[in-house]
This record gives structure tokens, sequence and C-alpha cells, in this order.
């Protein structure tokens, strides 16, 4: 599915749901989530984040949804982000269409989406701003990215289906298709924008007879075009993701280990995400999340290798007002090369140390 | 770095084993159905599926249409700890995961008894619960096996 057809897209999508509202049909919902935040850091900018400080830094997402019939619905969301002075904002529009899709249910267990559709990867893809539901203002950066080597959705088709529901050991399998943006950032400081195409993959996730205990694997194969490539170049993109997530009343344990290859080298992040309930309302996070980084370049008249550890700890409170407001207040570790003011050399330097915090607010109805 | 993982997997296998340790109670409310509905019992898992619109059809084909109490409501997190065994607060993560990754959307929420039956007295797939003092003779009360 070409990126041209977004707009034509959004604009079906609209006109439908605003003759929903103009016949006063109940099958319309709306809704919406809102983060704002306050980070400073303690010397280098990373993230965004400059050491005085700043409040430039939210999330925002409407979503409006219409149902057709118990068995087809039309889905819109539109977002806004801000990341500080982050080089990667200067690529992002102010408010931008984060989905678009029409969803059809073949049987009461296997469905499928068609548009600018939510790409089912790891625990956190699909709700990356969510900040109600999230232990940290962000989901682990090194593993899933933010802004950069990474994407919510993809321009194409997902097919989802549900096996062995009445068994206690049921799997939940997507499978998808299609093309999307994403921006390189292999100098923080100069991020481009690149494109995947024939992105073809899949999520299996397999509930235990454990009341939120899952597993999951996810996998995918696609082509890199433009970015940092010379035209007409094209790299190849291998990617691997194993998940564990134990979400329980009391805490909660998930990690994460992502395996992607590409021509020159690999990329292999993971995390461990430990959060546990001290009362009802206060939730104390533990998060270790780190990206190893191999380059091995052979050309003609250049090559180099490389081989380097980026690392970010972090510890945090949650405070739940009620279940749509919440507090949070987070310390960050971070030794690395992806800073975004004079960035070290990731083949001849060593990395950076940075601490930052972030205060936030997240409401969501 | 082993070490620390060692610790933080220890840690969390002491607080799986704390968190199995539920205290049961018998539930002050009724489950209810509409009348032409042809169930009459099902499991408290099957029940919690329904809820979380995870099972989306009862075995005639008709849409199930959940229906839930307000969010603050003392019923609201009896049946959510005692049917889905977790908080209401959960629950409400749940939906917005759901929610904000495009799967699904809650059902409506209704303040008191009698709105709950009347709409389960006119939605044929209707589910709902209501506390056991109710007049329930428009609708059907559903038996929860164990």
């Amino acid at each position: 599915m070409k990126r041209t057809s977004t707009p034509i897209l959004i604009t079906v999508l609209s006109m439908t749901l605003l003759s929903g509202y103009a016949k006063g049909q109940s099958k319309i919902h709306v809704h919406g989530h809102l983060t704002q935040a306050y980070a400073f850091t303690d010397g280098r900018q990373v993230l965004g984040i400059p050491d005085k400080g700043t409040t430039d830094y939210r999330t925002l997402a409407l979503q409006f949804g219409y149902a057709l019939n118990d068995n087809s619905k039309l889905v819109i969301q539109f977002s806004h982000r801000r990341m500080g002075l982050s080089p990667v904002a200067t690529l992002e529009d102010e408010v931008k269409l984060d989905w678009a899709f029409a969803e059809y249910r073949f049987t009461e267990t296997i469905s499928g989406k068609i548009g600018k559709v939510q790409l089912p990867v790891g625990i956190y893809n699909e709700v990356r701003d969510v900040g109600t539901i999230l232990p940290f203002y962000r989901i682990p950066f090194y593993t899933y990215g933010e802004g950069i080597w990474s994407s919510e959705t993809v321009d194409g088709i997902v097919l989802s289906a549900y096996i062995l529901q009445d068994s206690p050991w049921n799997l939940d399998i997507s499978v998808f298709y299609g093309g999307w943006d994403l921006v390189e950032a292999n100098d923080p400081t100069t991020p481009v924008m690149a494109r995947v195409e024939d992105g073809a993959g899949g999520q299996l996730w397999l509930n235990t007879p454990v009341d939120g205990l899952r597993v999951g694997l996810a996998g995918h194969r696609a082509t890199l075009s433009g970015g940092n490539r010379v035209a007409g170049k094209r790299d190849h993109l291998t990617t691997w993701t194993a998940s564990l997530d134990a979400s329980f009343e009391r805490f909660t344990f998930q990690a994460e280990y992502i395996d992607l290859r590409f021509d020159i080298g690999s990329w292999k992040p993971s995390y461990a995400h430990l959060g546990y309930n001290i009362t009802e309302k206060l939730r104390a996070n533990a998060q270790i999340d780190l990206g190893r980084i191999k380059f091995e370049i052979n050309e003609p008249f250049f090559s180099a290798s490389a081989d380097a550890n980026n690392k970010d700890y972090a510890i945090g409170f949650n405070y739940r007002l009620s279940s749509n407001l919440v507090l949070k207040a987070e310390h960050h570790w971070m030794k690395g090369y992806l800073i975004d003011d004079n960035p070290p050399n990731v083949f001849t330097d060593d990395p950076v140390k940075v601490q930052y915090t972030i205060i936030s607010a997240s409401a969501s109805f | 770095m082993k070490r620390i993982l060692f610790c933080i997997l220890s840690f969390a296998g002491c607080l799986l084993i704390q968190d199995f340790a539920h205290a049961k109670n018998k539930p002050s409310y009724n489950v209810i159905i509409n009348i032409k509905n042809p169930t009459s019992s099902l499991t408290r898992k099957a029940v919690s599926k329904l809820f979380l619109k995870k099972t989306r059809k009862w075995p005639d084909g008709k849409e199930v249409r959940p229906i839930d109490r307000l969010t603050k409501s003392a019923i609201r997190e009896e049946f959510s700890k005692t049917i889905h065994n977790k908080s209401t607060s959960s629950i409400k993560a749940y939906w917005q995961r759901q929610i904000f990754s495009g799967h699904s959307v809650p059902g409506q929420e209704k303040r008191t008894d009698k709105e709950v039956i009347d709409y389960v007295r006119t939605h044929p797939g209707a589910i709902g619960y209501v506390s056991k003092k109710a007049k329930m003779d428009s609708v059907k009360v559903l038996k929860i096996k164990k």
C-alpha cells in the first residue's frame, strides 16, 4: 500500500465518522490520552532533554471509532508529540495521523485490518505513548526506539486469530504485510527519513494457564531504502523479538530481547522491568534497558568495525490518582552513544554517561 | 549483571507466590442475562471472557453485550475481584490497552441495578450484574460454576 493512499483513507474514514455523528448513532466511540512532562539532565542533552530542563515534552492522541455493524468497524487516531530539543522532532508534523484502518471480523476468533494499522510487535509497540498504562514516561528506548528505528504502524494489512480459546494454553497470532516510514539516526544530530518496503512478519503470543503470564515471539523481514543510502540501494532487515510478560495484581515482570540484523551489522537490545504495587495507588518500578550495536563496514575505500554497548538503568514511582490519572517521577542513569549534542563516535570514542529525570502526569478517557 | 538479574528474578518469584494468595468471599451480586438467552450456567472464567470481550458471541450466535457498573462502585470492585481475579483499576488498565491498541472498546457502564436490568431485558445478547436485593422477574439469573 503506497503512502499516497493515506489521505484518501483519512477522508473516507472522517466522512463516515461525521455522517455517523450527524445521524446521532451511538456506535461511535471517542477516546484520548495525554501525558505532559518536565525533564532535565545533569549535563549532556539526551532524548531532547537539555540540562536546563524542558516542559516541551508531551504526547497526546485522540481516537474516533465507528462500528458499522457487529463485525466491522472503522478507527482513526491522531497524535501530537513534543520531544524537547530532539533533532528527530524536526521531521515530525505537529499533528500526525497515528492510524486509520477498517477492521472486519470473519469469525469470532479471526479478524483482519487494512489501512494504517498498529504493528503487532512485542509488549508495547501498539501502546507506545499511553502514559496511564506505561511504567515510565517512555517504553524501553533501546529496545523500541522512539522516533528512530521504529514504527508504531504498518501501511498494509494485519490478520489476527485467537486459537484454542477454550484451552488453558491458547494462542494469539497476528501476521502482517506492508511498509512503513522510519527515522534513521546513525548520527543523532542529523536524523533522516527512510522507507521500509515489503515488510512481512508476525507475532505469536502463547497465553498460559496462569492468568497474566504469556510468552511471545515475533519476527519480520523487510527491505529498507532512502535514508542514508545512495539512491537505488536497498538494505535487508531481519528482526526477531522474544518476550516474557508476567502482569499480576501486585507485581509485573517483563523482559524482551530483540535481534535485528541488517546488511552491515546488527542491533541487539534487551530490557527487564519489574514493577511492584506498594499500595493500591503507589507503584515502584525498576528497569534495565540495554542496546548492543555491531558494525562491520567493508567498502573498497573504507573499512571499520565497532562493537558498542548502550545502557539505561531507571527507577521510578507512579501514583495513581484514579484509573485515568497517573503521576510519575523517574530517574535514569544512561551510558552510551545516542547523545544529542556532540555524540561520541561509536568507532573511536568511549560511551558518555548522562543522568536524567522525568516528572510527568498522564490522563486518558 | 548476572547477580542483579538473579536477584530480580528471585524477588519476582517471591511476589508471584504472594500474588496467588487471594481471599474468596461469597458474592453479593447476581449475574443476569436476557430471559430468552438459552444459556443457564457458565464458569467464572467464561463469564470473565464475556465481560472482557474475549468471547464475543453466545452459543446461539448473538453478539455479547456486557454491561459494567461505574468504576468507583463497590459492586464493580467485588465483581472485578471475584470474576476477573483483579482489581477494577487493573481491569480499567486492560481496557485502556485494548482501546489504544485499536483492538476493542469496553461495554457501557450503568449506575443502578434498575438501569442494568432494563438494558438486559431489552437486549437479547446482554449480560450484567446486579445486587442480590434487586427484583429480577424479567431477566434470568446465570448460575456461576466453579
